[in-house]
């Protein structure tokens, strides 16, 4: 960041993993960060920004043709880097797999779809001015996440994957998302713990937003989807069981067995989890004091309202 | 030939159009040495004598009757036989002006009979301009409330003289004959309008549409009154001026605007929200829509442009912003109206959210239910303002909860508002084409006076779609005082009266409601007949009602999570009416205030004043 003296501000890569995104969303998306990036240049307070995307999807999303338009209708960004990858990485493997090419100061774990208010890189940018700090993250509008935060530093207990920023070294360090264990949901959850296990603060920013549209149901509660259900289930599953609370494993099976002919979802979960275990494929246990994840009535922080 | 036998050969009154035509003029004080005042379709030349007599300018007649010319000639007035309708008009009269300077020109009650007026708008355009003299003309107004009424109801006569004479061969109201002058370059610097209540085209007098104090008449009345200023105008008087030529665009032909137009009021001092309010716009899934952002007294205006500035390209380019320094918060809604350019208006204030699906919900309804107000649906969620590592943000405090009815009811509205001004969409004709105006003698619930109103004349579409985040901040309900409260009913009150004087109509389905209304009073009455009722205790009557409305309510009823377990009116946290029948006055009485004073409660009043 600094050269001879001269304090160059820091540059970032925000990556997105694309999986049937619809091209009218992702380009909302990039204007918003281009406007971004323009900001933090005219103002000198923001360093090159790349936006880099890895297409798990089974063709390709986007085209070089389009990609050449972006790159042309938004020139404050650094560069649009585009890689098909033919396969379904996963959320985690998909992002380990574009961070192989990040080189800027920091990353931000990027949902393709999201639009970020004007300021927000230079918000989260300046989270970092604390040297402890691992990861921020941004506040999601207009559904705020429920998880608690301290109202004057921002502490939490983990930083959710739709746009959260942190040091590319450390990212590399800690050996990126363990896409082995969680293939769509809680990689967030368990990156965030293993940073907190190294040393680093988790710090939740809601002077920073950011756009993520969620639909609510006629009881104001969110929707999620099949998917979206069945990989919660098997993380809920893997995660308590990765940060060593057995004992909630076992709860969570119980209770998914419990509920297999209401919830089929849950019960593929289950067979999945049990499947792992006999082929001696869940992951290193960790945590063994209990000092670094947070179990707290069914979620992975102490919410603040049911949602 | 006896002047009954000539068309048009009024006497001059002072309350006639002549009579207004002389105060105007009067008023400019066309006085010129050796100037002439050209009087052109002079008839029979009403105002000849005046002119020369009050203004001491020489009256010069210009019509196509020579009959009428010659009349004039033998009174002693200087009078010219020309083809107003002459595309050389200008020359013509420029031979009869003979290099005198023109002082004035009128040209009363003769443009409609005009079929061809290019000629004659050019001459009294260049005329105008080159005296730099002053134009007063006057022309029926076929606006005027007795032909609109009547035309609504299949009713088009034209009589031998007046508002609809039977020579008429283009009819003008006032925003056609403006558009007409300033095609010529002519315009208006002052009027003096005749007004006539009851006009010629009052009949027939047994016409219920006609007859003062009927329904339909007050109803019909009301809405062309409201419409445009001119319902009682009987002829249009103008003085005009010259000025640059405005080419005519055709209705039809003016420019599109967008579909939508979100209006936002903002007092400068929520900063923080305004950006997050942009950033939802920024991410809306229909972006058909343009901004107006109305700026209330705003001291640092910089502070509005930076967030504008800020937003990406797309977006800063349909944003347009309104300072205002005066009024209250219907003042701003009528200039923020009065600003938009989009088929449909919809405010959002600048402490609440939007789902990306918003601008959309109400594109879908509009493809459906095209002209009617839109309407989705709303959470509530409590929010408070937070401070971390010295940067300002907005906590979400409470679980998103639902308390509005899913389907609109005009009658249910009546009593409790049950729509943020977010969740609707209003069709801009109403602002523009009925004259349905925000009430800026209200202070609170002006969004609910309008939406009364305009949901009465184009009824409501609904939509099922949550699509938007009203915050309910903990800092504006500790703020609450009994002041605010009182204000509040205060606004109701004039709300309910000002509904109560007029009919009113009601969309199709409500019916059903008042019956329903109806049905559950009996049940109301069935309740109150088990408790004998002695003499002394019709307040007790009037008591369990008002605690039997209150624990029936949706609002109440929404908001029972929020109530600790145990009740908060001693009866249980499901207390129903039906629960108290037995109660004495003053228990009931204390139940009612234990209701108001509950935070629920006033959540769900502070829910809907907004």
């Amino acid at each position: 960041m600094a050269e001879s003296g001269t304090i160059v501000a820091p540059s970032v890569t925000v990556q997105s993993v694309l999986f049937h995104t619809a091209p009218e969303a992702v380009e909302r998306a990039l204007e918003a960060t281009h406007r971004a990036a323009e900001i933090g240049w005219l103002e000198g307070t923001g360093g090159a920004v790349v936006v880099s995307f890895g297409d798990c999807s089974p063709t390709p999303i986007l085209t070089d043709a389009l990609l050449e338009e972006w790159r042309g209708r938004f020139p404050s960004l650094g560069d649009i880097r585009y890689q098909f990858f033919g396969e379904n990485l996963g959320h985690g493997g998909a992002q380990n797999r574009i961070a192989e090419t990040t080189v800027s100061d920091y990353l931000v774990i990027a949902n393709p779809d999201v639009v970020i208010s004007p300021r927000t890189i230079q918000s989260l940018l300046r989270v970092f001015a604390d040297g402890s700090v691992g990861i921020a993250e941004a506040k999601q509008l207009p559904i705020e996440h429920p998880k608690d935060y301290d109202r004057r530093t921002g502490a939490t207990s983990w930083a959710a994957g739709a746009y959260s920023m942190l040091p590319t070294g450390l990212f590399k360090d800690i050996g990126g998302f363990d896409s082995e264990s969680f293939f769509m949901y809680c990689d967030d959850v368990d990156i965030s713990w293993r940073i907190r296990e190294a040393g680093h603060k988790i710090v939740f920013q809601p002077g920073a937003s950011i756009f993520h549209d969620k639909t609510l149901s006629a009881g104001a509660r969110w929707q999620p989807t099949a998917a979206e259900r069945y990989f919660s289930a098997e993380a809920a599953l893997l995660l308590t069981y990765k940060w060593s609370r057995p004992d909630l494993t076992d709860q969570i099976l119980a209770s998914f067995d419990a509920a297999a002919h209401l919830d089929t979802d849950a019960a593929r979960a289950a067979a999945e989890f049990r499947s792992r275990a006999a082929r001696g494929a869940l992951p290193e246990q960790r945590d063994a004091q209990h000092k670094t994840a947070e179990f707290v009535g069914g979620n992975y922080a102490t919410h603040r309202f049911v949602l | 030939m006896t002047a009954a036998d000539v068309p048009y050969d009024f006497d001059f009154t002072v309350e006639s159009a002549y009579g207004h035509a002389l105060e105007l003029l009067a008023e400019y004080d066309p006085i010129v040495d050796g100037g002439i005042h050209l009087d052109l379709a002079c008839g029979a030349g009403a105002i000849a004598a005046q002119i020369e007599s009050r203004f001491g300018t020489s009256y010069v007649g210009v019509d196509f009757d020579q009959a009428q010319v010659d009349r004039l000639r033998e009174a002693g007035f200087e009078a010219h036989q020309s083809d107003l309708e002459s595309p050389d008009c200008y020359e013509a009269l420029r031979e009869l002006i003979a290099g005198r300077p023109v002082a004035s020109i009128t040209m009363l009650d003769g443009f409609e009979h005009l079929a061809r007026r290019d000629g004659i708008g050019d001459a009294l355009g260049r005329l105008s301009r080159e005296h730099g003299c002053i134009l007063v003309l006057s022309v029926p107004n076929v606006t005027h409330r007795d032909i609109a009424v009547k035309l609504a109801l299949g009713s088009w006569d034209y009589t031998s003289t007046g508002l609809l004479d039977q020579t008429h061969v283009r009819l003008f109201g006032e925003r056609q004959l403006e558009k007409d002058l300033a095609g010529y370059g002519l315009h208006r610097i002052a009027r003096s309008d005749v007004l006539l209540t009851n006009s010629d085209q009052h009949f027939p007098d047994d016409h219920s549409a006609l007859q003062q104090g009927t329904t339909i008449e007050v109803l019909l009345s009301e809405l062309r009154d409201a419409a445009e200023p001119n319902a009682a105008v009987n002829q249009f008087v103008w003085a005009c001026v010259a000025g640059p030529r405005v080419p005519a665009v055709a209705a039809e032909h003016a420019a599109a605007g967008p579909k939508f137009t979100v209006l936002i009021r903002t007092q400068g001092r929520r900063v923080h929200e305004l950006q997050e309010v942009l950033t939802c716009l920024s991410a809306q899934s229909d972006q058909d829509f343009e901004v107006v952002v109305v700026a209330h007294s705003v001291d640092d205006r910089l502070v509005i442009g930076r967030l504008v500035d800020d937003t990406p390209a797309g977006l800063r380019g349909r944003i347009r912003v309104v300072h205002v320094d005066r009024g209250n918060r219907a003042t701003l809604l009528n200039i923020g109206f009065a600003a938009a350019r989009g088929r449909y208006v919809t405010v959002l204030d600048d402490d609440d959210l939007v789902l990306g699906h918003w601008i959309e919900t109400f594109s879908v309804l509009d493809r459906k239910h095209r002209g009617q107000v839109l309407r989705s649906l709303a959470v509530v969620q409590g929010a408070s303002r937070v401070d971390v590592l010295g940067q300002p943000g907005i906590r979400a405090t409470t679980s998103p909860e639902m308390p509005y009815e899913e389907e609109f009811s005009f009658v249910k509205h009546l009593s409790l508002n049950q729509s943020p001004f977010m969740t609707l969409a209003f069709p801009r004709a109403l602002f523009r084409d009925f004259g349905v105006r925000f009430d800026e003698s209200l202070t609170t619930t002006e969004d609910w006076d309008y939406l009364l109103r305009a949901a009465s004349l184009v009824g409501v579409a609904d939509s099922r779609e949550i699509v938007a985040i009203y915050h309910h901040w903990a800092e504006q309900e500790s703020s609450a005082t009994e002041h605010d409260a009182e204000v509040w009913r205060l606004n109701e009150l004039a709300i309910r009266r000002k509904i109560d004087s007029r009919p009113l109509l009601l969309q199709a389905g409500e019916t059903r409601r008042i019956r329903q209304l109806v049905e559950s009073e009996h049940l109301y009455r069935e309740i109150t007949a088990q408790v004998p009722a002695t003499a002394d205790d019709p307040d007790r009557a009037e008591a369990l009602h008002r605690l039997i409305s209150l624990l029936e309510s949706r609002s109440w009823k929404a908001t029972s999570p929020l109530r600790w377990a145990g009740g908060v009116v001693g009866r249980g946290r499901d207390a129903r009416g039906a629960h108290f029948t037995d109660a004495q006055a003053a228990e009931i009485q204390q139940a009612i205030a234990q209701v108001e004073r509950s935070r629920s409660w006033r959540l769900s009043r502070w829910l809907l004043r907004k």
